[in-house]
């Protein structure tokens, strides 16, 4: 019943959303849609860069719904009673009120090895940094000592080069193999 | 059945550039322009191109074996370099591999082509079946069938026997996953179907009782 999974972060609702876990070798994404869950892992060793930015839908979540229920607050204090009216008068700007409280949501891009892949990580802006700090130091101790400066050069020669490790104006070291096939 | 939940962007439109990136940078996700990421107090910083903030962590690809054996008289060879020692066999297409042109994705050993072919496809497709895996939340759906019948109260009567055939069929199901949970659903469920009738009894039997008619 013991996992080696370890909760790091959640994103959605009850009807659906991504989990994150974190192992001693992978970084897992459980994506609950209904009934099913799907799961992707990005294992450390593979990690090229996480990039965390705020969305821009973020104010929308907090104007559209409380200015919704404002006007419905306006409307019931006109045809059914003041109280009525500034029940939902004062949910529309809680609502608004906590959005903002919060800050910002968030979106990400997880690149590997093999892959970019736009997933959310964090809900919210502000906890990117510790959860960042969590998955970094698991990169890390995943790499032990291997862990090397992110501009260091690869030799030429490498087939295995990556795009981030290829100098721009290098021709891509895969392209002499496919001529060959 | 693939659900297509992940949004894979790999190498395809918008991501061009990101195969000729300076070394130490970053794609922009709104510019597509190349960002190092700088130490920052706060860990945020703008884009220089389009201002975005960003918050960047990067790390190096661990650097690949470059000392690939030198294939004796007799012993296999890789495809791609003739005078190097067979290492592995690519998982994708079969073809043998030596230490240079080995490339580990997670657990599958690819050769470059198969590498750069699945970039360009955008979406690794040929992987996908090895790096997803999905569970069905049978113990989830229990729960539902369980507490739902309420807004539609006729349902009970397929509800309860599905959610006892679900229980029974797959009762280990919710340990077996890849990320386990326990089976307290299918139990709760249970709950769903006896609490109204339990609720009627009482609001029926209590008054008799206090009252102290029989």
């Amino acid at each position: 019943m013991q996992s080696a999974f370890r909760k790091i972060s959640r994103v959605g609702n009850l009807a659906g959303g991504t989990k994150w876990y974190l192992s001693e070798d992978c970084l897992l994404a459980a994506k609950r849609v209904m009934y099913t869950v799907e799961y992707r892992r990005f294992y450390l060793r593979d990690l090229e860069s996480i990039v965390v930015w705020s969305s821009r839908a973020w104010l929308l979540r907090a104007i559209i719904p409380g200015s919704l229920l404002l006007a419905l607050a306006a409307l019931l204090w006109q045809l059914v009673n003041s109280t009525t009216g500034a029940v939902f008068g004062v949910l529309g700007l809680a609502w608004a009120g906590v959005e903002l409280a919060l800050g910002p949501t968030a979106e990400a891009r997880i690149s590997t090895t093999g892959a970019t892949v736009n997933l959310p990580l964090v809900k919210r802006t502000r906890r990117a940094r510790k959860l960042l700090a969590k998955v970094d130091a698991a990169v890390r101790v995943a790499r032990g000592g291997t862990i090397e400066e992110p501009a260091a050069a690869v030799p030429a020669a490498q087939p295995a080069t990556t795009s981030k490790e290829m100098p721009s104006e290098a021709a891509p070291a895969a392209a002499p193999i496919r001529d060959l096939t | 059945m693939s659900l297509g939940l992940f949004t894979v962007t790999g190498s395809g439109s918008g991501m061009g550039s990101a195969n000729f990136r300076p070394p130490g940078t970053v794609v922009c996700p709104g510019c597509n322009g190349d960002v190092a990421p700088l130490e920052t107090a706060a860990g945020w910083q703008a884009c220089p191109f389009c201002e975005k903030r960003l918050h960047i962590r990067l790390w190096p690809a661990i650097r690949r074996n470059t000392n690939a054996a030198v294939a004796m008289a007799e012993q296999a060879t890789c495809f791609f370099h003739p005078d190097k020692a067979f290492q592995a066999c690519c998982q994708r297409c079969g073809r043998f591999v030596c230490a240079l042109c080995d490339l580990q994705l997670g657990a599958e050993h690819v050769c470059p082509t198969c590498f750069e072919r699945g970039r360009a496809d955008s979406g690794l497709k040929g992987s996908k079946a090895e790096w997803r895996h999905r569970d069905v939340l049978y113990d989830s759906i229990s729960l539902t069938l369980g507490w739902s019948w309420i807004i539609f109260w006729p349902v009970i009567v397929a509800a309860f026997p599905a959610a006892i055939f679900l229980h029974a069929k797959y009762r280990k199901a919710p340990r077996s996953y890849l990320i386990p949970r326990s089976g307290w659903r299918f139990w709760m469920a249970y709950v769903g179907f006896i609490w109204l009738p339990i609720l009627f009894t009482a609001a029926i039997l209590l008054p008799r009782l206090i009252g102290g008619r029989p």
